[in-house]
């Protein structure tokens, strides 16, 4: 691939920009220059062109063993939308947050920034060493955001989610040093030739170990099964519009490091069973605890659970198709997932709180915002003509497709049970008369009606027309399928 | 493997197993972040041990010192440059929950899980 020295700009800039803002506090000119780096890291991935950057310069050390010695990022097609989805949520969550908050903090968007800093390093990178690092940055800079809510279940909730983190990143390290020891380098595509030139290697106790400690890690930073419980309080600790932000980043933690596992531990027996019963479970316990909840932003973090699950199986099935719509369904679950929680920023904003006893009657005060969520929950339930129909019935055809019809039969009913929990949210809030029900104001800034009706025409372009975004992600899947044993099926 | 990296994979198996007993059985919060540390002690020890080398010098290229010579006895750099890192990683999620755990001190006057999670 062509060498590309901008590549490395969609890491740095964010993080020089989180330096900067970082020492301005509560003056205008946070916000402006919030919104200038927001636009320009928009435009940085379009700018950039396709190809590898390798640090310092290394180029591959020919003789015997072909390794490269340094870090290296790619940068392909489907980086480019996961990045800019990303960068664009980023914008609208930061423009939320200033519009809506008193007192603009420097340190709060810098937090943000060094966010979509790690989450682009996590996509970008071909190096697992790297990519750990930067998942322990993300994993700072997400309990930033969260703490930053100044609650104490929020510290609470990121006492417990950092505690469980520490471990499962000294678990991933763990695996990594067994890596490093079986192939002698840290690069994702050398690692993956050296076990598939030596295939025996796959079932070797070291490289068993290596992989079942990585699969955990993945399960805890994806927010999966077993660990959906603390990554949904993290989404319930924090602001509504930064959760959305941050599940954002989950997400595409989720894809990136699901490709990592894919790509080295492809060849090992019941990787991909593992993976899917992660996924499932992910599914069916985030939207069964949705529909238990008394909470709006509660309902919400489970579902995001739920989401994820749908896109983790999407990966783990390992067909062409299957992966192709695990990346779109979180292109997409990302869209329409955030529409809901700058809606329940909303919410919040006009009544001072999210439980379910101290809300109602909200149409009539904020119309706009009510339709826009009411299409993001159509959205998210998998009605046409919103692309969440389109993703959630592309995987359902691929699970039929390699003969899971009870993939299909559970991604229906969980599908079934988001629209209940999701109607009855918005009757409970936006419809019922509740005469406990709390308004603090009636005036709430645009910004909210306008991030959501960028976020619900995306919903709506993606649904009616996903071909464009369709041909960007194909390339990953075939590749990541065609490497897989009986390529992916 | 030597008897060095023998020993050093048994007591990084040892601080590992330590460090997640403290942080599943023991109440305290403090202790479970002592175990916490230990864990990342344990698998920094397992980093460096896996790059050990019998008889091994620095890689570095001394004076005098021939490039066959320096493939032949310089220890492999990778595992010190990772547990370099991961020590500044584990440091800084550590103190972050030392912060963390100093709130909810000031505010239960107490570091018992039990209590603070009323479990």
């Amino acid at each position: 691939m062509m060498e590309s020295t901008l590549i490395p700009l969609m890491v740095v800039f964010p993080l020089l920009a989180a330096v900067v803002l970082n020492f301005i506090h509560g003056s205008r000119l946070v916000k402006h220059l919030m919104l200038a780096c927001a636009i320009l890291l928009i435009a940085l991935p379009l700018i950039v062109s396709y190809g590898t950057h390798t640090f310092g310069g290394h180029s591959r050390i020919p003789f015997g063993s072909d390794l490269v010695p340094g870090i290296v990022y790619s940068y392909n097609p489907h980086q480019l939308v996961l990045i800019v989805a990303l960068c664009l949520i980023a914008y609208l969550a930061s423009s939320v947050y200033m519009h809506s908050s008193k007192t603009l903090s420097g340190v709060y968007l810098a937090f943000m920034l060094v966010g979509i800093a790690a989450c682009a390093a996590i996509i970008l990178s071909d190096d697992i060493f790297h990519m750990f690092v930067f998942l322990e940055i993300a994993v700072i800079s997400q309990s930033a955001l969260v703490i930053a809510s100044g609650t104490l279940d929020s510290i609470k909730a990121v006492i417990k989610y950092l505690i469980v983190g520490n471990v499962c990143a000294n678990l991933i390290l763990l695996g990594i040093a067994l890596l490093l020891s079986v192939a002698g380098s840290l690069n994702t595509t050398d690692i993956q030739n050296h076990l598939s030139k030596n295939p025996q290697l796959y079932l070797t106790p070291v490289v068993l170990l290596a992989c079942s400690l990585l699969l955990f890690g993945w399960s805890y930073s994806a927010g999966l099964f077993p660990f959906h419980n603390i990554k949904s309080e993290m989404y319930a600790g924090a602001e509504p519009s930064a959760a959305a932000l941050i599940q954002t980043q989950t997400k595409l933690i989720l894809i990136a490091f699901a490709i990592m596992l894919l790509r080295i531990f492809g060849g090992v027996p019941h990787l991909r069973p593992l993976m899917l019963a992660i996924s499932v479970g992910a599914m069916i316990f985030g939207v069964v605890m949705a529909l238990r909840q008394d909470d709006y932003r509660r309902l919400l973090s489970y579902h995001a659970i739920s989401q994820a699950g749908y896109v983790a199986s999407g990966l783990s099935l390992g067909t062409p198709l299957a992966i192709a719509a695990g990346i779109f369904h979180a292109i997409n679950n990302i869209l329409f997932k955030s529409a809901l929680f700058i809606g329940c920023d909303c919410v919040k904003y006009r009544s001072g709180a999210t439980e379910f006893s101290k809300l109602g009657g909200a149409l009539v005060s904020i119309p706009a915002v009510g339709f826009l969520v009411l299409s993001a929950k159509l959205a998210i339930s998998g009605i046409p003509p919103f692309n969440g129909f389109q993703s959630k019935l592309m995987l359902i055809k691929a699970s039929l497709a390699v003969g899971y019809p009870e993939l299909a039969a559970i991604m229906i009913l969980v599908s079934i049970g988001t629209f209940v929990s999701m109607i009855k949210a918005f009757h409970l809030i936006y419809l019922n008369h509740n005469e406990k029900a709390e308004v603090r104001t009636r005036h709430i800034p645009k910004t909210y009606v306008i991030s959501l009706a960028v976020l619900v025409m995306l919903c709506i372009l993606l649904g009616v027309y996903p071909d464009p975004l369709l041909k960007l992600i194909q390339p990953i899947a075939d590749s990541i399928a065609g490497a897989l044993p009986g390529g992916g099926v | 493997m030597s008897l060095f990296q023998t020993a050093s994979f048994m007591t990084a198996g040892t601080l590992m197993l330590a460090g997640l007993f403290a942080v599943l059985f023991i109440d305290n919060i403090l202790k479970k972040v002592l175990g916490l540390s230990f864990i990342a002690d344990g698998v920094n020890l397992m980093l460096i041990a896996t790059g050990y080398k019998e008889g091994g010098i620095v890689p570095i290229i001394m004076e005098g010192m021939t490039k066959t010579e320096f493939a032949a006895k310089a220890a492999y750099p990778l595992p010190m440059a990772l547990v370099l890192t991961s020590i500044v990683i584990s440091v800084s999620t550590i103190a972050l929950i030392l912060g963390l755990v100093l709130k909810l001190h000031a505010k239960y006057g107490t570091l018992s899980v039990k209590e603070i999670w009323g479990e």
